[in-house]
């Protein structure tokens, strides 16, 4: 196997790939950097200058020129965006700001420990996001149209889609038999001779795993709410915001972890999941994301998987 | 005369004692001989007619037998279990339930490594 490492998007980055890559004279390497920096200089809100921070600067209203690149990404997640009836919501980038968490999230004051509660307020007067038409994308040109008054925000949803493209590269153009792209512990994997282990990290002991499991083919992706948490205004919040409600999920459920065709889109259903109760998870993701397989933790420690995990997976352990 | 007719009759007294010592003892070996083969044959029928019930107490014994085959098969069984503990435990997605639950305090979290973990995100 070769194998490198290095940092992209905030996060490290290592891929493994088979020896029987095919690459002519181009360096694997060099190109698997180049997806992800590429889509970080795109897609990052924190960067003033990228494709992304522009377009959240323009009006609302006017068509806007994208790169390919930006307008697929931005299809996917508005694709995900209809698929989950909104919960996931890429124009939640000014309600993100607005909690504070307008940088980096290691520039933030983090909120580490106990489980703390978030309130939520609830207003009888919310209205449910279902504007349909809050984004408009012309394919025909390129071009995006956002009706909506909103900054949007792809920050999950870019890395997993950096993961997906570079898997792409590897399999289907350079033809890696076998591989891995770790992408700060959202992944995926290939391989169908021997299975990879991994291991779902405690939701609050970094150094604990409380699941292994032996994978063969998936992309996977984990969401929790206890980790990215800061205090802003004296209150704690954390980063997953219900697209309906514009407000912090309010769950049984701390951590989720996604298994599926595409790492994007467990992306986007781990987020979903921990907006919901344990109890309503089996049934949504049966209708929202059939065959996506998730393991969940409650906030009581009990652990919750779901069939389709067999699919996935050639064995597990806990 | 009668002297020696009381010889004679000593002689021929000792000789009747012999001779009946001598059946007395050949019909007791032969009735010793007789019970013994009796008794053979009091083993062979109790064998041919104790083949059911020895057979029967084979079966018992290989009941015995299969009852501490049951052990085997429940050491099996321990063995199984142990091996889902170590070999992992995908059969509980196997049933009908569409979703399996794990207890806290039903799973032991590990400082072991995998090769790949996922991360809080």
């Amino acid at each position: 196997m070769k194998q490198i490492n290095f940092r992209a998007m905030n996060t490290e980055i290592m891929v493994q790939v088979s020896d029987d890559i095919s690459h002519d004279d181009v360096h694997w390497e060099d190109l698997v950097r180049a997806q992800f920096y590429q889509v970080e200089s795109m897609a990052s809100r924190f960067i003033p200058e990228s494709e992304l921070s522009r377009w959240n600067a323009s009006p609302v209203g006017i068509q806007f020129p994208v790169s390919k690149g930006m307008f697929q990404l931005l299809a996917e997640a508005w694709e995900l965006a209809i698929a989950t009836n909104f919960k996931f919501n890429p124009f939640i980038g000014s309600k993100l700001q607005e909690l504070g968490y307008d940088r980096s999230f290691e520039l933030l004051e983090s909120v580490t420990g106990e489980f703390e509660c978030i309130p939520v307020e609830t207003d009888a007067a919310d209205s449910v996001f279902s504007d349909f038409d809050a984004l408009i994308l012309n394919l025909n040109d390129h071009t995006v149209v956002k009706n909506y008054d909103a900054k949007v925000d792809l920050g999950g949803i870019g890395k997993g889609w950096a993961v997906d493209r570079t898997y792409h590269l590897l399999k289907d153009q350079m033809h890696a038999s076998s591989g891995a792209i770790d992408a700060g512990g959202d992944m995926m994997l290939w391989n169908e001779q021997t299975p990879w282990e991994v291991g779902i990290q405690h939701p609050t002991e970094e150094d604990q795993e409380i699941i292994q499991l032996w994978v063969k083919r998936a992309g996977i992706a984990t969401s929790n709410v206890l980790y990215r948490r800061w205090r802003h205004h004296e209150r704690v919040q954390h980063h997953i915001l219900d697209g309906q409600t514009f407000k912090p999920a309010a769950s049984d459920i701390v951590q989720a972890t996604v298994l599926g065709p595409t790492v994007a889109s467990a992306e986007v259903a781990s987020k979903v999941i921990c907006m919901l109760t344990a109890d309503e998870v089996n049934g949504w993701m049966a209708s929202h994301f059939p065959g996506y397989g998730y393991v969940l933790v409650t906030r009581n420690g009990e652990i919750k998987l779901n069939r389709e995990v067999r699919d996935f997976v050639e064995e597990l352990l806990w | 005369m009668a002297r020696q007719t009381t010889k004679w009759i000593v002689g021929l007294s000792s000789i009747a004692l012999f001779t009946g010592l001598l059946y007395v003892e050949g019909v007791t070996r032969d009735q010793a001989q007789y019970d013994s083969m009796g008794s053979i044959n009091k083993q062979t029928m109790n064998v041919g007619n104790g083949v059911d019930p020895s057979n029967n107490e084979v079966q018992q014994d290989t009941n015995q037998k299969d009852s501490s085959n049951g052990e085997q098969q429940d050491t099996n069984q321990k063995d199984s279990s142990i091996g889902d503990q170590q070999s992992g435990k995908i059969s509980g997605l196997n049933g009908d339930q569409s979703e399996l639950s794990i207890p806290s305090g039903s799973y032991s979290p590990t400082t072991r490594r995998s090769h790949l973990r996922t991360r809080r995100s």
